[in-house]
């Protein structure tokens, strides 16, 4: 080398530290993930155990959620095969942030025809609020923590950190995604029109 | 009370027509008269079932949604698309992003298209 040039020695401590950015940083995104599958879940308690069956709006929702869950994966996933990069954790959170304001958009309308005064609202409230305002809070959350983790991205080197229980996480997300579609066509039964008011499964009936 | 006028808009605006009244009725009184409304807006039978209510609406105003009766087909397509999303991104397929935006388009389209019926504008 020569004595002009600037010799450029391995940092391994820098190189440690930003594996542990990346490590976290996927750490968050999988977190972000099992948080969507939860709400998934807890919504499908909500269905069966209280019997009410998601009317077409609280569909709407849930889609909404299953969109949001895809920028993460699109993280985890491409992370998993190649290596997580700056460009790949971007264009995930963005998607969320996308799918996030769409399902907003869909509990705002939800709230707004409920708003006025003795309307006892859709459903059984959980905590004092019915689920398309927990939905508006988890959305409007979702854009906050996503537009977090998009600064974040200021922090990722490109590497080849996995993300926890990536293709873990893909399968139950994908299961989850499955019953909500047996469930909808259960609900419908052989009728065009899901019921908008809905009192059981018109598949069984 | 008098009945809605189509505008020159196509949607119809039953609050203008309760301001032209002496006698206007409460927002209360407002709310009692959509009572049994409160179902969700992406919605064909509650709609059809209170019908009797709007009797200047006709069934070309209800939105194209539920004339094309396609309900549901279009939320399991939604899921369907959701999973092959998925697929497509765990293959690092060049199509995952655009089936993402035809999801979320379509989705966003569906919406406006429930609030922007003539049936949810007369409210």
């Amino acid at each position: 080398m020569g004595a002009g040039v600037p010799h450029r020695r391995y940092d391994q401590r820098a190189h440690v530290e930003l594996l542990a950015v990346a490590r976290l940083y996927l750490l968050a995104v999988t977190l972000n993930v099992w948080v969507l599958v939860g709400i998934l879940a807890a919504a499908f308690a909500v269905q069966f155990w209280s019997g009410e069956p998601p009317c077409p709006l609280c569909v709407m929702q849930r889609i909404a959620l299953m969109l949001i869950a895809l920028g993460p994966l699109h993280i985890l996933l491409r992370a998993y095969a190649a290596g997580l990069t700056s460009r790949v954790a971007a264009l995930g959170q963005g998607m969320a942030i996308i799918a996030a304001v769409l399902g907003a958009v869909a509990a705002g309308r939800q709230i707004l025809l409920h708003v006025l005064p003795g309307d006892p609202g859709f459903g059984s409230p959980v905590f004092g609020l019915h689920l398309y305002t927990w939905c508006f809070i988890t959305f409007s959350a979702q854009i906050a923590a996503s537009a977090v983790l998009l600064v974040a991205t200021t922090w990722l080197e490109d590497g080849k950190a996995r993300g926890p229980m990536t293709m873990v996480t893909a399968t139950v997300f994908a299961f989850v995604v499955a019953a909500n579609l047996v469930s909808v066509v259960a609900e419908a039964g052989l009728h065009w029109n899901l019921p908008a008011d809905p009192s059981g499964y018109l598949l069984f009936r | 009370m008098a009945i809605a006028e189509r505008s020159s808009w196509g949607c119809y605006f039953r609050t203008h027509d309760f301001e032209e009244h002496a006698n206007a009725p409460t927002v209360v009184q407002m709310h009692e008269t959509t009572k049994g409304f409160r179902e969700c807006a992406l919605s064909g039978r509650s709609r059809d079932r209170h019908q009797g209510e709007r009797p200047h609406l006709g069934r070309e105003d209800r939105g194209w949604v539920r004339e094309t009766g396609v309900e549901q087909l279009i939320y399991a397509a939604f899921m369907l698309l959701v999973l092959l999303t998925l697929f497509a991104s765990s293959r690092e397929h060049a199509l995952e992003l655009p089936l993402f935006c035809i999801t979320v388009l379509w989705a966003l389209a569906y919406l406006i298209a429930d609030m922007t019926s003539a049936l949810t504008l007369s409210f």
